[in-house]
C-alpha cells in the first residue's frame, strides 16, 4: 500500500472536523498528561564529579588531589557546602539557591559499575541502560514502548543527532533548532511537493521513516509555533549552543505539544589536563543554563524533571597534567518540582586507596535505581523488567515525590550558609 | 548502455591484471547482476523489482568522490573502472596547480610551519586564524580537486586520527598535522601514518601526551591510541596495558615553545625507565624513546589493528555493517602488505560485496551538501564558501570540529533523523529554487538539455543527477508531479519550463535516490 500523506490528512480533517492536522495531534493535549516532561542532559566527555560535588569532609580528598582539589569551605575559591560532607564547586554557585530551596538534589557515587573505561562504550552502555556489545535501544526508547507512543513530539532529541538514549524502534524527533525544523520552498506547489516526497519515501528504511515523520511534524509545529513563547521571569540563558537548546526545550514544553522527554547534550568534560582552568567556564554555563530553565518555566517546572548523566567519573588521583584520567563513579543532578531536593543522596564509599574500585570512586548506587524511581513515580512506567532488562534496582532513594507540587516553582532568594 | 558498462566491467580484473601492481589477492569474479542483497543490511536496498542494479562504475564514483560532475563521469567512462582507479591512486598526475595556487594565495596558513603558526597565534592573540584557512581549503579541495579519492581518504584518516581543532595550541598545529600526518600518508601505509601521528604536535597536545611524565602518567593518548587508532575497543588490551603504554610514552613531548620554535622532543629525564609489559611483550628497563617506538610497532603489526582498520575501511566504502568475509580479506591484505592503504582499497573495490553495495551508505551532511553542488555544478561566486560552511555547520559536520577523539560517526543511525532530513531538503530546494542567493546559482538549460516535457525532464534529470534508473513507481511519481494533472507529453516553455525543472531538481535531490551515495 502506498503512503499518501495528502489523503491521510484530508480524511483526518473530515473525521475531526477541524483544521488540517494529522489526527494523532487533534486529540492530544499536554495539559492533561499525568507524566512529567523528562529532560535528560548528557554531559559528554565524563565530568569529574569529585570536582563538582566535592566530598570536602573526606580527609583523603585533598591528599589524592593535592594540586587540583577544590579548597575547603571558607578558603579562597573554596567549596560551597551543601551539607557537612559535600559541597559545590564555586563555579556552580548559581544552582546553590535551587538546592537550598529543595528544588535540586544530587546523587553521588552513582553510575554504571563496569570494567570499561572507554568514553564511547560507556556512553553506549549508560544510554542503553545495559551492558551491550552492539546497538541496543536506549532506555528512553524502551520507556516509550512501555507507556505507548503518543504525540509526534513525545520524544525529542535536541541537536543535530538524536541521542542514543532515545534511539530504537520507537519514534523520536531530532531537532537542532525550532527555526530549522521546517520545509522551506517558495514554490506555490508546496503541498504537492511534500506529498510527492512522502510517496517517494515509502519504504521502511530509516531515511524514509524519518522523512515521512518530518513531513508529518513540520506543519503541526508551524501551527503550534513554539517560538512565540518568550522567555519568562527574567530568566537569563547563556548565549551558547547549550543555553539556546535549553531555551528552545522550554519553548517546546510551553507549546503543549505532548512532549514527554527531551535529550540535550553538553560536551567538553574530558579534562585529562588543566582541569582547574577548563572546568569553571563549563560549570558556569551548565549552572546558569539550569537556573534559567528553572526560572523560565515557573509553575510548569512542577511537572518537569531534569536529570544530568555522564559516562563515568574520573580517576581519584590526579595525574601529572593537572587533570584526571578515566574513572568510574560519578554524580547526577536532579532538578524540578518532583525532586525531593536539598540533599545529597549517597552511600559514600570513601576515597582512601583501599576503598577505591580500580583506583576510581566506587559506584554504590546504580544510576538505574534512580531512573526506575523516576519512571515509576513521574512517568507512569512501572514495567521494571522492560525498563532495564536483567537489572534489579536497589532500594529507592526516595528522591522523587509521587504527588505533584501545587505551590509555585519560584524560589526564595539565596541565603548565606557559610561565613 | 548499462549492460554495456557491465560487460566492460566484468572483464576488468583479468584484462588489467598486469598493470595492477597493487592487487595482491586475486579478487573474486565480479558478480554484478542479480547479486542477492546481503541479509544484514542496516538499510535494505529497495525491494522494488523494477529497480535495476546500479552500474559498479557509478557506485565507485559515488564512494570515491564528493559527488561527480558530468565531465568527471565522462572521463571515468573513457578510462573504465580500473583505469579511473589507477589514475586516482597515481594522483600526482592529476593537476591541482590552479587550485593549490589559489589556496596558497588566499589561505596561506595551510602551508605554514609550526613555528610560523605559533608565532602568529601568539602575536595576534587569535589562535583560530589557521583553522579557518584549513577548513576553507579542505572544502575547496573536496569541491574542486580532481584528486577526489585522495580527498576522500584525507577526510577518512583525519577522522580516524581525529584532533578537535577547538583550542590552542592544537587548533593551529592541526594545520601541520593535516599536511604531514594525514595528507602525506593518506594513500601510503598505515604504520607510517601512525608513527607520524604519534609525533604530531597537535596530537601530542590534543591527547595530553605532551605532559605525560613519570611522576604521574597521563593515560589519554595511551588509551585512545589502542582503542581508536589501532586495536579497537575489543582488540584485546587491558586496563593494565593502558597504564603500561602510558608509561612507555612518558617523556614524549613538545619543546621549544618558549623560544617560538616548537618541535617534537623526547625528554629522557621525564621518562619512566622501568621495565614494562605491553600486550604480553616485555619492554626492558633502562631505555628511552625506543619504548614508545616499540609500542607503535607492536600495535601496527597486531592482527587486531589489521582487522580494526579493515573494518573501518569497509564501513566507509561498503556499508555500516560490512560482511565479515570482506573485512577478513582486507585485514589479510593489511597483514600481507604491512598496512599498505592502496592495496587494502584495491581489495575492497575488487570485491563482489562492494559492487553490490549500492544504497548501503547514506551521505553524511557535508557529503550531501557538496554532492548536491558537484552534480548540479552551479556557478559559485562571492561568499559561496561561507554559505556552504554554514550549511554544513548547521547540520553538525564541520571539518575538524567533532568534539571527541573518535572522529565523526560513519553510520546512518547517527546522522539520520527528522531534523536532518529537513536540513538536507532545505539545502537542495534552496539551490534548486535559487533562494540561497547569488553566490550559488545553477544553470537550468545545461542540466535539462533539450528535455521539455514531464517525461523527458524526469528521465534527463534522473540520468544526469543520479546516473541510475528509477523504479517504475517513482518515475511515475516524478512525472505526475511535473505533469500536474495534464499530459506527461505536454511541452513546457519559458518560465514554466524553468519552474518545473527547478521543482524536479529539488525533488530528485531530496529523494531517497540521492540521500545515499
Amino acid at each position: 500500500m502506498e503512503f499518501s500523506r495528502r489523503h491521510f490528512l484530508q480524511a483526518s480533517a473530515v473525521c475531526a472536523g477541524t483544521a488540517v492536522l494529522a489526527p494523532r495531534y487533534v486529540f492530544s493535549s499536554n495539559t492533561t498528561s499525568p507524566n512529567d516532561v523528562l529532560v535528560v542532559i548528557f554531559l559528554r566527555g565524563a565530568m569529574d564529579c569529585l570536582q563538582t560535588v566535592v566530598p570536602y569532609a573526606d580527609s583523603n580528598y585533598l591528599k589524592q588531589r593535592p594540586t587540583i582539589g577544590v579548597p575547603a569551605p571558607g578558603m579562597s575559591n573554596g567549596v560551597l557546602p551543601l551539607d557537612n560532607f559535600f559541597g559545590l564547586h564555586p563555579s556552580l554557585a548559581p544552582i546553590l539557591p535551587l538546592y537550598q530551596a529543595g528544588r535540586l538534589g544530587v546523587v553521588h557515587a552513582t553510575g554504571f559499575k563496569q570494567n570499561q573505561r572507554s568514553h564511547f562504550e560507556c556512553q553506549r552502555n549508560l544510554e542503553a541502560g545495559l551492558q551491550t556489545t552492539g546497538f541496543s535501544p536506549g532506555w528512553l526508547n524502551r520507556h516509550i514502548g512501555n507507556i505507548g507512543v503518543g504525540a509526534t513530539f513525545q520524544a525529542v532529541g535536541v541537536g543535530t543527532a538524536v541521542q542514543a538514549s532515545l534511539q530504537g524502534p520507537q519514534p523520536a524527533i531530532g531537532m537542532s533548532s525550532i527555526a530549522d525544523f521546517s520545509f522551506k520552498t517558495n514554490s506555490s506547489r508546496k503541498t504537492e511537493m511534500q506529498d510527492t516526497l512522502y510517496a517517494l519515501n515509502d519504504s521502511s528504511a530509516k531515511t524514509s521513516v524519518s522523512g515521512r515523520q518530518a513531513l508529518d511534524a513540520v506543519d503541526y509545529l508551524a501551527v503550534s509555533n513554539p517560538a512565540q513563547f518568550p522567555v519568562q521571569n527574567n530568566a537569563a540563558y547563556p548565549n551558547t549552543t547549550f543555553g539556546n537548546r535549553l531555551k528552545e526545550t522550554a519553548q517546546l514544553i510551553k507549546a503543549g505539544i505532548g512532549m514527554q522527554m527531551a535529550c540535550v547534550d553538553l560536551g567538553g568534560w574530558d579534562h585529562h589536563s588543566g582541569i582547574t582552568n577548563l572546568m569553571p567556564p563549563l560549570l558556569d554555563e551548565l549552572s546558569k543554563s539550569l537556573v534559567a530553565f528553572h526560572d523560565d518555566l515557573g509553575m510548569l517546572m512542577n511537572k518537569v524533571t531534569v536529570l544530568t548523566m555522564t559516562e563515568f567519573g574520573r580517576r581519584v588521583k590526579e595525574n601529572s597534567s593537572g587533570g584526571t584520567d578515566h574513572g568510574s563513579g560519578s554524580a547526577m543532578f536532579m532538578m524540578g518540582g518532583s525532586v525531593i531536593g536539598g540533599k545529597v543522596y549517597s552511600e559514600w564509599p570513601g576515597l582512601a586507596d583501599a576503598n577505591l574500585f580500580n583506583g576510581d570512586l566506587d559506584v554504590t548506587i546504580d544510576y538505574r535505581t534512580v531512573l526506575t524511581e523516576l519512571l515509576q513515580k513521574r512517568a507512569q512506567d512501572s514495567n521494571l523488567e522492560a525498563q532495564f532488562p536483567g537489572f534489579t534496582p536497589g532500594p529507592w532513594l526516595g528522591c522523587f515525590r509521587k504527588e505533584n507540587l501545587e505551590r509555585s516553582g519560584s524560589i526564595s532568594p539565596p541565603k548565606p550558609t557559610y561565613s | 548502455m548499462a549492460k554495456t558498462r557491465r560487460q566492460l566491467f566484468s572483464g576488468f580484473i583479468e584484462a588489467d591484471k598486469s598493470q595492477q601492481k597493487l592487487v595482491l589477492s586475486k579478487p573474486k569474479p565480479a558478480l554484478v547482476q542479480k547479486q542477492p542483497a546481503p541479509a544484514i543490511l542496516a538499510n535494505p536496498a529497495p525491494d522494488d523489482t523494477t529497480l535495476g542494479a546500479v552500474d559498479p562504475l557509478v557506485i565507485l564514483l559515488n564512494r570515491c568522490t564528493f559527488g561527480f560532475k558530468e565531465s568527471e563521469y565522462q572521463r571515468a567512462l573513457s578510462l573504465g573502472y580500473t583505469g579511473w582507479l589507477q589514475e586516482q591512486f597515481n594522483y600526482t598526475t592529476l593537476d591541482v596547480s590552479v587550485l593549490e595556487s589559489a589556496i596558497a594565495t588566499s589561505l596561506p596558513r595551510v602551508n605554514w610551519t609550526a613555528a610560523e603558526l605559533f608565532a602568529e597565534a601568539k602575536s595576534s592573540g587569535k589562535p583560530g586564524l589557521g583553522i579557518r584557512d584549513l577548513t576553507a581549503a579542505t572544502l575547496l579541495r573536496q569541491l574542486y580537486s580532481p584528486r577526489q579519492l585522495l580527498e576522500v581518504m584525507v577526510d577518512f584518516w583525519s577522522n580516524h586520527f581525529n584532533i578537535t581543532a577547538a583550542s590552542a595550541p592544537e587548533i593551529y598545529y592541526k594545520l601541520v598535522d593535516d599536511r604531514e600526518t594525514v595528507r602525506a600518508h593518506a594513500l601510503g601505509t598505515f604504520p607510517d601514518m601512525l608513527k607520524a601521528s604519534a609525533r604530531s604536535l597537535a596530537m601530542q597536545y590534543y591527547l595530553d601526551n605532551v605532559s605525560n611524565t613519570k611522576t604521574g602518567p597521563n593515560e589519554n593518548y595511551a588509551r585512545e591510541l589502542m582503542e581508536l587508532h589501532t586495536l579497537g575497543v575489543t582488540g584485546g588490551y587491558s586496563e593494565t596495558d593502558v597504564k603500561e603504554v602510558a608509561r612507555c610514552f612518558t617523556g614524549w613531548t613538545v619543546s621549544g615553545q618558549s623560544t617560538s620554535t616548537p618541535y617534537f622532543n623526547f625528554l629522557a629525564n621525564k621518562h619512566d625507565t622501568g621495565a614494562k609489559t605491553v600486550l604480553g611483550h616485555a619492554i626492558p628497563a633502562g631505555r628511552g624513546i625506543e619504548d614508545g617506538d616499540d609500542v607503535l610497532n607492536i600495535l601496527a603489526t597486531h592482527p587486531s589493528t589489521a582487522k580494526f582498520v579493515a573494518k573501518k575501511l569497509c564501513v566507509r566504502f561498503i556499508g555500516d555493517t560490512p560482511e565479515t568475509g570482506i573485512v577478513d580479506q582486507v585485514a589479510a591484505t593489511y597483514t600481507a602488505t604491512n598496512g599498505d592503504i592502496p592495496s587494502m582499497l584495491w581489495t575492497i573495490f575488487g570485491s563482489a560485496e562492494f559492487m553490490a553495495s549500492y544504497d548501503r551508505k547514506v551521505r553524511r551532511p557535508s557529503e550531501y551538501v557538496l554532492g548536491v553542488l558537484r552534480v548540479t555544478e552551479p556557478t559559485l561566486t562571492g561568499e559561496y564558501l561561507s554559505k556552504i560552511n554554514s550549511s554544513i555547520a548547521a547540520m553538525g559536520h564541520t571539518p575538524f570540529q567533532w568534539p571527541a577523539p573518535n572522529g565523526y560517526p560513519d553510520s546512518l543511525g547517527y546522522w539520520i533523523n527528522t531534523g536532518a532530513m529537513l536540513s538536507r531538503w532545505n539545502w537542495a530546494f534552496g539551490l534548486a529554487e535559487d533562494t540561497l542567493g547569488s553566490p550559488l546559482r545553477i544553470n537550468i538549460p545545461v542540466l535539462i538539455g533539450s528535455a521539455n516535457t514531464p517525461t523527458t525532464l524526469v528521465d534527463r534529470l534522473a540520468a544526469r543527477l543520479l546516473r541510475r534508473s528509477l523504479a517504475t513507481a517513482d518515475r511515475d511519481r516524478f512525472i505526475n508531479f511535473a505533469a500536474q494533472g495534464g499530459s506527461p507529453a505536454q511541452i513546457f516553455t519559458g518560465p514554466t519550463l524553468t519552474l518545473r525543472a527547478r521543482e524536479l531538481i529539488g525533488l530528485i535531490l531530496c529523494s531517497p535516490y540521492f540521500i545515499y551515495r
